[in-house]
């Protein structure tokens, strides 16, 4: 009987305990830069960043994206943004932006990660989140404030 | 119209209470369990192939009027005992006092349930699905709400606060349920979104549930498209009795450092007191409790209250008159999703504060008048106000959602292999909101069912239904619900069952005309919504093993049409669609196994479904593919201690944010327990390996947590 009991406790101390769910390890990370502050809109509320695991302008769906429930801090001249993100690959690294009084339209991009506002040229680049490489930092995004206005 | 029917029933009670009383004696007398002592609440006595019959009361006293002189069989069953058969003889103004003593086993036993044919039947001969959930199974898991209390039944889970009877409900925050909830046979979903508050009544007042399954509108109509749930209260006793239940307890820390959000201490009380009696022919039972609680996370704050009172009256003639009130108030505030991953008991800072109150209010009466042993019938109405408890109504934008209804049932052996019931349902639906205006329906509700025995070993069921939902205004609908059914004993201890039916739900005025908006969502407006429909089959087998184990393995297909989802779209605009076809195919068993008699005893249920999209050619939303209970106990003495182990597989497919991560449900519950005399102390370990997991997107399950509980009865 004592052996039993050996080996069961020995078999228990031995188990690992399943939690479950933990914290989010994997995020994207960058500083965004605004362009073309003079035609900043008066009626944009807030910016948020997002993460699209399949880009298709003309077939954009909501069970692609990753939103961040952090809005980015508008006041600051180069503000930090993260989203916590699961494992996988990115096609598009954007921050979208919402009008006053307005619901939330991920259509509505202010700039995207692989954005050249110099050349003002640019393909939206992958990040990919891997369980060697969980964070992606420095995923910079360049905002044009035009975007908001229709101009360009 | 309202007058107009409260008049005809009016006139129907009167009509009834008139007849007289032929000359009649009664059967009274206890019921205990034979090694304790203890009494038996809760078992039924009844006198075979006639409508005569009775339940114990808390002190397990039963009493039975109306008996004409004659032979008969008396029949005591209570599920988990052995059944006791008595013949009897009653003479002319001989009154007679029998007691009975039952004796417990875990195999298949006499069971009467109510919810299968809307008149007594036994559970075992059955041709429905049905599972039962006693008042001791409530209260030894400690349950503080009644869908928690039902995880143990097979096949039964729960989405969020959607409750799932093989998969059937999905989860559908702001839609109707497709579970039927009734309380004491009266349908409670609220008139507007067609949901369930479950904390309309205490835990503490159930003497048991009933958990049909499958298609059931061809006896309760809209709703019952995957189940239904009747939840039976508790009777007066005939003598003085105080119950009471008081249970403290503490959250843990969560297991991931990272998510403390708080040094504070995070507890819970919860107080249930309830006192019965009778005082000549009307027993009376009044009820309070007051749950208070930190919750485990930001935004857990609740303050919960019930008062329920009911009133059970005999009347000179051997009818009975049973008037029956509970109101419930909830204020608490409201955690709709977590800040992020990383603040996985955290709200997003805005909503930090957010609360909102829910009322609710359920009102009956019931007459039920015996003109012989052989004809019975039963009158109601019933009022149910609900006051909706979402997030949306932070801006107090509702009115509470007011439901009328009424009924006339007769029950009738014309022969002693023929059960008749028919009846006619009617219901009226008033509720009002800035988000759909004003809306007024009309429903009603002719339905028969037959029970026939064709011989003590073979019963044949069948039943009709036809609805008429008039909205005001807007349109009229009509359904027709069939179903029909058998049970067949081949040998001892074997019984196969089958049945199979239709069933719809109507859309919810919400579904249909909710428009309502915020900053990061809008909700549209669909009038014209189809009702969904649904047409279902289970194939069955019950059997005993040896003297002390019992199976069932139940195969059962749904099919759905039209099935009533909300779709999220990329503009974050929200509308509720019908989906065209869908299909759940599945297994359900269940063994209890009495290991050690007295000692040890097992209790395990798994459900395996395949629930697809037939059309889209992929898994439904918001259903697992497994989900398994295990549940052993141990008793030493006055001690036991007991386990339960509820597992669900991961959601395969869920519609707001599919990319987060989703784990299975793995949940260990401890309890010690120790008893003396009418008192019991128990310790609960909650979640006790502290496992997280989310039981709907972005919301957590409750983490680890411990109570003490002083439950007894004065």
């Amino acid at each position: 009987m004592k052996k039993i009991l050996l080996i069961a406790l020995l078999f228990v101390s031995g188990c690992e305990i399943d939690h479950g769910l933990g914290p989010l390890k994997s995020r994207i990370t960058g500083k965004i830069s605004f362009v073309n502050e003079n035609f900043k809109p008066d009626n944009i509320d807030a910016l948020r960043p997002i993460a699209v695991t399949k880009w298709d302008p003309e077939n954009f769906s909501l069970s692609d994206i990753v939103i961040a429930n952090t809005s980015v801090n508008m006041s600051k001249e180069n503000p930090d943004y993260y989203i916590p993100a699961p494992l996988g690959s990115y096609e598009l690294v954007a921050i979208v932006y919402r009008k006053k009084g307005q619901g939330w339209n991920y259509t509505q991009i202010l700039g995207f990660y692989g954005f050249d506002p110099v050349t003002y040229t640019g393909e939206s680049k992958i990040v990919t989140l891997s369980k060697t490489k969980p964070i992606a930092g420095e995923i910079d995004i360049v905002c044009d404030w035009t975007w908001a206005v229709g101009i360009k | 119209m309202i007058k107009n029917c409260y008049r005809i029933f009016f006139v129907l009670f009167i009509t009834a209470a008139m007849l007289n009383a032929k000359v009649t004696v009664k059967i009274s007398g206890t019921i205990t369990e034979k090694t304790s002592g203890d009494a038996l609440p809760g078992a039924n006595v009844f006198i075979q192939d006639t409508f005569l019959g009775a339940s114990s009361d808390e002190n397990g006293f039963f009493e039975i009027n109306g008996i004409t002189p004659g032979n008969y069989v008396l029949r005591v069953s209570f599920m988990g005992f052995k059944p006791v058969r008595r013949q009897i003889s009653i003479s002319p103004d001989q009154d007679l006092v029998m007691n009975f003593e039952l004796e417990e086993t875990t195999i298949l036993t006499e069971q009467i349930v109510i919810t299968s044919s809307r008149q007594p039947e036994n559970l075992a001969s059955a041709a429905a699905s049905i599972s039962v959930l006693e008042k001791s199974d409530i209260q030894r898991r400690n349950s503080y709400k009644l869908d928690e209390a039902l995880l143990s039944v097979p096949g039964v889970t729960l989405v969020g606060e959607n409750i799932n009877i093989r998969g059937g409900s999905g989860y559908n925050r702001l839609g109707g349920s497709r579970t039927l909830v009734l309380l004491d046979g009266i349908p409670i979903l609220t008139s507007d979104l067609g949901a369930v508050n479950w904390n309309i009544i205490p835990v503490t007042e159930v003497e048991h549930m009933e958990v049909l399954k499958g298609a059931a509108s061809s006896l309760y109509g809209s709703g019952a498209i995957s189940g239904v749930v009747n939840i039976l209260t508790k009777l007066p006793s005939k003598g003085h009795s105080l119950s009471f239940r008081q249970s403290s307890g503490l959250y843990d820390e969560p297991s991931v450092p990272e998510w403390k959000w708080t040094d504070k201490l995070r507890y819970f009380h919860r107080t249930d007191a309830s006192y019965s009696n009778s005082i000549g022919p009307v027993g009376m039972r009044l009820a309070v409790s007051h749950h208070q609680s930190t919750g485990d996370r930001e935004n857990g704050l609740l303050e919960r209250w019930y008062y329920t009172g009911k009133l059970h009256w005999q009347l000179p003639d051997h009818s009975t008159l049973t008037l029956f009130s509970t109101y419930s108030q909830e204020d608490r505030e409201f955690f709709l999703q977590w800040w992020e991953q990383d603040h996985a008991l955290n709200v997003p800072p805005p909503e930090r504060g957010n609360r909102y109150q829910l009322d609710g209010f359920v009102s009956y009466a019931v007459y039920h008048k015996l003109f012989s042993p052989t004809l019975s019938t039963k009158l109601r109405v019933s009022y149910n106000q609900q006051l909706v408890g979402i997030p949306i109504n932070v801006a107090n934008a509702f009115t509470p959602a007011i439901g009328l209804s009424g009924e006339v049932q007769i029950n009738w052996k014309p022969h002693p292999n023929h059960s008749i019931s028919a009846g006619v349902d009617y219901k009226r639906d008033q509720v009002e909101s800035l988000y759909y205006g004003g809306r007024e329906a009309n429903g009603i509700s002719p339905y028969i069912q037959e029970i026939w025995k064709l011989s003590e070993l073979l019963q044949l069921n069948a039943g009709v239904r036809l609805d008429t939902y008039t909205l005001v205004g807007d349109s009229v609908e009509q359904q027709i619900s069939p179903k029909i059914g058998a049970s067949w004993q081949p040998i001892f201890g074997t019984i196969f069952h089958f049945s199979c039916g239709r069933a719809f739900r109507a859309a919810t005025v919400v579904e249909r005309f909710i428009s309502a908006g915020s900053k990061d969502f809008k909700a549209l407006p669909n009038p014209t919504l189809k009702p969904e429909r649904s047409a279902l089959f289970d194939l069955g087998v019950r059997q005993n093993i040896g003297e002390r184990a019992f199976a069932e393995v139940t195969a059962f297909s749904a099919d759905y049409e039209n099935l009533i989802e909300p779709v999220l779209n990329i503009d974050l605009t929200a509308q509720f669609i019908n989906f065209s076809r869908a299909r759940i195919q599945g297994v359900e068993t269940m063994f209890r196994w009495d290991v050690i008699p007295q000692y040890f005893r097992l209790l395990t249920t798994a459900t395996w479904m395949d629930p697809r999209d037939i059309d889209r050619k992929e898994p439904l939303l918001y259903r697992p593919r497994f989900i398994g209970y295990f549940s052993p106990s141990l008793s030493f003495g006055a001690f036991s201690l007991e386990a339960d182990y509820r597992y669900m597989s991961r959601l395969e497919k869920v519609a707001v944010f599919p990319l987060d991560e989703r784990v299975p449900t793995k949940v260990w519950d401890i309890r010690l327990m120790y008893k003396w005399k009418n008192y019991k102390l128990q310790f609960d370990i909650r979640n006790a390996l502290n496992y997280n997991y989310t039981v709907s997107e972005r919301v957590l399950g409750e983490i680890r947590n411990y109570a003490l509980t002083l439950s007894g009865d004065i």
